[in-house]
């Protein structure tokens, strides 16, 4: 190639360049001759910390990629990552939080990946770029067929569930909806019925039926485990106990029908487990919210009227 | 069935019923060093018993381990009593079978978030308070099993003080292994200077050798003499 046809070429790739990004690092890089595989942007969000450093996950015609701990170069819009100084929750090493977040990004992340998810804590700012990462891991895997699949769902399932706003926790609902063409296994029912119970177990909701969406879809886990016919079958008995006393943690007002279908189980241990674990709530929410355990109490009809006495 | 009280095996093959409780001894002679659930009933190898246990981490039903059987306790459980912890297992299972998907390196690092010695039951919280997943040590494992069960084997409360000696007899692979990674006691629950109320596996056989009654009416108050099985079996 001679010179002319060489900057003619050059020419034509920054042009390129510049109609796909209109960004400068494209002519830099071109100038300094790199052949780095150019990624098209198509939606993301950033957060920038009060220390000046940003974090953030965007989605590319590539997949994911998420960026964490970086910073604005003031001479030049490119940014120039540096791991080691996120903010991240204390205890926990910086980079170890950043990597993690970087490795589920990835299109397939490895299995044991999800599970140190599970077991890392992450700063406010990771959190909220770890949560859409779960939700897609979660949407595309939960219908596996492999075991070892389901088990690194179930981390992404407690991690999620753990980590997402109260205000945002009616979402999980889309995950017991029995109207998905491959409904959840019940190993995953499980743990989000779970994971429902121990969040307002922590967090008492302040009234009774804010959640309807999601109590309709844990009554109809109720109502279908615990049928007589299949409740000792392999699993189910966790399934419908679970079931029920996450419909109690919420308020729900359908919380009087499920334990019925509890209470009239010709199975007497079934309803023994659900009313003790409903005494652990109980002592758990007498001291956080005194309304909601009053409602606790009164829904399961421990409430006697009181004995007049002379 | 009559209920038979707790024992050390001396023969090959013993006889189990669902969900006994498997003493397998440390390395130091007589003392109860790690404890589980029997998987299932009948005739099996006392050298290699299917157990439910938390090794770190839990094996469950569908991820059983072997372990020997040196001790064993039961309370003839009722077939309501199984249902109560069989469905207890179930809700624990797949949140201790994601840890064994780690590489050893990291599952060591896991340990303190899995596993804990004291207390002997205790969940992993997040910042808020909110919690994915509950630690347990292999004897809180088994005593919370049974309190599912409305079994009540010890009085948690009243158990023996103990020193971090005395812990480091029952716990010393643990205990050894964190110190190789940079790690002390009190990741496993055992800050400050202590003495902590330490529920040692040895106590578990104390309380389930006592007639069907007492089993399932009062707990069992322990001495520290009762981590060994029996009680008067003490290092030389």
């Amino acid at each position: 190639m001679n010179r002319d046809e060489m900057v003619r070429r050059f020419d034509e790739i920054v042009a390129e360049m510049m109609r796909r990004q209109g960004f400068p690092k494209t002519l830099r890089s071109i100038s300094r001759g790199t052949t780095a595989e150019m990624v098209n942007i198509l939606e993301g969000v950033g957060e920038i910390s009060p220390s000046g450093r940003i974090e953030g996950s965007i989605q590319t015609d590539k997949g994911h990629i998420v960026f964490a701990g970086v910073t604005r170069n003031r001479s030049d819009p490119q940014v120039v990552q540096s791991p080691g100084e996120a903010d991240a929750a204390p205890g926990v090493t910086e980079y170890s939080a950043v990597q993690l977040l970087n490795e589920v990004a990835a299109a397939e992340p490895p299995r044991g990946l999800l599970c140190a998810v599970e077991l890392t804590q992450f700063s406010a700012s990771q959190k909220q770029v770890l949560l859409p990462l779960l939700w897609t891991y979660i949407l595309r895997n939960r219908n596996s067929n492999k075991p070892d699949d389901l088990v690194a769902v179930s981390a992404a399932i407690r991690k999620y569930i753990a980590i997402l706003p109260m205000s945002r926790i009616s979402e999980v609902a889309v995950l017991l909806d029995s109207g998905n063409r491959a409904q959840l296994s019940i190993e995953l029912e499980i743990e989000v019925a779970k994971m429902i119970y121990r969040n307002f177990e922590v967090h008492p909701p302040v009234r009774a039926d804010q959640y309807p969406e999601l109590a309709s879809r844990l009554f109809e886990m109720a109502h279908a485990y615990t049928n007589p016919r299949v409740l000792l079958r392999d699993k189910y008995s966790a399934a419908a106990s679970l079931s029920i006393e996450a419909l109690a943690s919420l308020r729900s007002t359908l919380t009087a029908q499920a334990l019925k279908l509890g209470s009239t189980s010709p199975h007497r241990w079934f309803s023994e487990l659900i009313s003790d674990d409903l005494d652990d709530l109980y002592e758990h929410w007498i001291a956080k919210n005194s309304d909601a355990a009053a409602w606790l109490r009164e829904v399961r009809g421990l409430d006697m009227a009181p004995v007049m006495t002379q | 069935m009559n209920r038979v009280p707790s024992y050390r095996t001396t023969q090959a093959t013993i006889t189990l019923q669902n969900f006994d409780v498997i003493g397998q001894d440390s390395k130091l002679s007589g003392l109860v060093g790690h404890t589980g659930l029997a998987k299932s009933a009948g005739a099996q190898a006392a050298a290699q018993i299917v157990a439910l246990d938390m090794s770190p981490p839990l094996h469950a039903a569908s991820n059983p381990m072997t372990m020997t059987a040196n001790v064993v306790g039961s309370a003839s459980l009722t077939d309501d009593e199984v249902q109560k912890i069989r469905t207890f297992i179930d809700r624990h299972a797949l949140e201790h079978k994601a840890f064994g998907e780690l590489r050893l390196n990291r599952l060591i690092d896991a340990v303190p978030k899995i596993y804990c010695i004291y207390p002997h039951v205790v969940p992993f919280h997040e910042e808020d308070g909110r919690y994915a997943r509950t630690r347990f040590s292999c004897s809180g494992f088994v005593f919370e099993a049974y309190r599912k069960a409305r079994i009540i084997l010890l009085e948690i409360a009243d158990l023996p003080d103990a020193g971090l000696p005395e812990i480091q007899v029952a716990y010393q692979g643990h205990l050894a292994l964190l110190q190789r990674h940079g790690s002390g006691a009190a990741v496993l629950g055992l800050d400050g200077d202590g003495p902590w109320k330490v529920l040692f596996c040895g106590y578990l056989f104390h309380a389930l050798n006592r007639d069907a009654a007492s089993i399932r009416g009062t707990p069992y108050t322990p001495r520290i003499e009762d981590r060994y099985f029996p009680a008067e079996v003490s290092p030389a």
